[in-house]
């Protein structure tokens, strides 16, 4: 993956400062302004896609602006030098708590631990748990080669290595997603997932 | 419902990017939900550091082709650890994953717009 960020572009710390100087003159309030956008640009997709992961999608742009409104109004009093992007993440993560606080959700047994050591309740794989039931379905019914199949191509080993494994003829071999096509089973795959989708939806 | 899981590559040259490409966006949730369907919950009970080892900067500054074959598979047949490195990555993540993400945000707006 290449670098193609400016190397000359002021650091997130410099950024900070000229935010939490913006009272001093109007002047300085519109060089924090772009200090600002600057911040938002550099930061917002990864916060974004962070965010994307961990709240219902329906939640996400209000949370995520919140946030930069967090940000905005703190910065100058609670900001206090070091490590920018470890205080937009710290925000973020109370952020996320209170409005899971606010939607009172259901109690949630799986913990997820966090890079930070605490735990977080994994809310974003129960935002998926349909997804994941409709396949664990699909799985269940496929034939047991073709699902040691799926999970060894999607454990990312190589078609050439599982068709190996399996003894399957190389002129069997899948070629991209179609793993179901090439072994006569696609068929069958939509089948059970419309069925699986079919019993999400009921 | 579109199945994320599936698109994976063909070619396991084109792994890292791939993995890359959901880190920085928005559907790393599904992925997870996915591939947990597929290889249930912490299948190997493997952390973040177990995987990355003596590759944590590298990853964290080139990506995920500093990390070995090895590596990308166990965070695949693990893939709650995507979270956590998705975590780490927005706190530590260099340029390039800065770069990543801003460009996946514009394709993600250019989609939008059609």
């Amino acid at each position: 993956m290449a670098a193609i960020v400016n190397e000359t572009a002021r650091s997130d710390e410099e950024l900070a400062a000229e935010i939490a100087r913006r009272d001093a003159s109007e002047r300085a309030f519109r060089a924090a302004r772009e200090a600002f956008e600057g911040l938002y640009r550099r930061h917002a997709p990864l916060l974004l896609a962070f965010l994307s992961s961990r709240v219902h999608a329906s939640d996400r742009d209000d949370l995520h602006q919140d946030i930069w409104q967090r940000v905005w109004a703190s910065l100058p009093a609670q900001f206090q030098g070091g490590n920018f992007r470890a205080w937009l993440h710290q925000i973020a993560r109370n952020a996320i708590i209170d409005l899971g606080r606010k939607k009172r959700p259901a109690p949630l047994a799986d913990p997820l631990t966090l890079v930070d050591g605490r735990s977080e309740p994994a809310r974003s794989l129960l935002l998926e748990q349909e997804r994941k039931d409709a396949l664990e379905r699909c799985l269940k019914a496929l034939k047991s080669e073709l699902a040691e199949l799926v999970r060894a191509r999607l454990g990312g080993d190589s078609y050439a290595d599982v068709c190996g494994r399996l003894c399957l003829r190389p002129e069997h071999r899948p070629t991209s997603c179609s793993i179901w096509q090439r072994h006569n089973s696609k068929p069958a795959w939509r089948e059970l997932w419309d069925e699986a989708r079919r019993a999400g939806n009921s | 419902m579109k199945l994320v899981a599936l698109e994976i590559p063909d070619d396991p040259a084109l792994l890292p990017a791939w993995l890359e490409g959901h880190l920085v966006n928005t559907d790393l949730a599904a992925l997870v939900a996915e591939l947990e369907a597929v290889h249930g919950e912490q299948p190997d009970h493997l952390s973040l550091t177990d995987v990355l080892r003596d590759r944590r900067d590298a990853v964290l500054s080139r990506g995920l082709a500093a990390l070995p074959a090895e590596g990308l598979k166990s965070l695949l047949r693990n893939p709650r650890l995507l979270l956590e490195l998705q975590e780490l990555i927005l706190t530590e993540g260099g340029p390039c994953w800065l770069d990543a993400s801003a460009e996946a945000a514009g394709k993600q707006d250019d989609l939008e717009r059609v």
